[in-house]
């Protein structure tokens, strides 16, 4: 499951609720229930980081042995 | 898993939980009215917001974590995805997003030094955009307090009408930026 890159058009009758609602932050309460949730993240994070990882090391392996 | 042509993210955890909590602070209410106005269900508004931060912290880029297009777009594929997993009909068909009006800050909200900061802090998202001072004052007393175009008129001393010309213009400016990605 990877980012998705193109992003569709902004359309113009968004930007007042973008700025109506911009920097508005969530209560604390929820603030923090939202902190706590990321950093309930870490296990899945490590998980991606290091298949990423790996798949790379893999593409440079297959690199170098198309060099030879 | 993620593809492997994808970039390891260079940021620690911790920097990535700090980024997005930025992140968090600044489009956490607009992507909540944004999914609300497809669900008109707060529960699931909520949920799908959450996830969408759950996502982010996961597997975005680093430099993509407070970028606004893709944090509505990814949040508006949560929100196709959560109906479709329910097997709900969402409140509206997906295709015909409704204009619609989240609630204005109320001038005393926030401190007006708090105003200014945050004033300032969302032009700095649109570096090198092409609007005056006195333009960005009239697009951001209109889009946060709902001032209409005659009484920021008697506010500023300019025209009304040149005053609709200005918002106009710098909603165009805006989203066109949004849209290209946020060079």
């Amino acid at each position: 499951m990877a980012e998705r890159d193109t992003p569709e058009k902004f359309p113009e009758n968004e930007v007042d609720n973008l700025i109506a609602d911009f920097g508005k932050k969530p209560e604390p309460a929820e603030r923090e229930k939202l902190r706590e949730m990321l950093l309930g993240q870490k296990d899945k994070f490590k998980a991606v980081e290091s298949a990423l990882e790996q798949a790379k090391e893999q593409d440079q392996e297959r690199g170098q042995g198309r060099g030879r | 898993m993620p593809a492997p042509s994808q970039q390891i993210p260079k940021a620690s955890f911790e920097e990535r939980v700090e980024l997005v909590t930025e992140s968090v602070e600044l489009y956490h209410k607009y992507l909540l009215h944004f999914v609300f106005s497809m669900t008109n269900q707060w529960q699931d508004a909520e949920n799908i917001v959450q996830e969408l931060w759950k996502f982010v912290m996961v597997y975005f880029k680093d430099e993509h974590i407070k970028h606004l297009p893709r944090l509505r777009l990814k949040a508006k594929h949560l929100f196709i995805d959560h109906y479709r997993e329910k097997q709900r009909k969402p409140a509206i068909p997906t295709d015909q997003l409704p204009e619609r009006r989240s609630t204005k800050t109320v001038p005393e909200a926030y401190t007006d030094a708090e105003e200014l900061r945050l004033k300032a802090v969302f032009f700095e998202q649109y570096p090198g955009i092409e609007l005056s001072d006195a333009q960005k004052e009239a697009i951001w007393l209109h889009g946060r307090y709902g001032f209409t175009h005659m009484e920021i008129a008697e506010k500023t001393g300019t025209s009304a009408s040149t005053i609709g010309d200005w918002i106009k213009l710098g909603r165009k400016r805006i989203a066109e930026y949004l849209s290209e990605g946020g060079k």
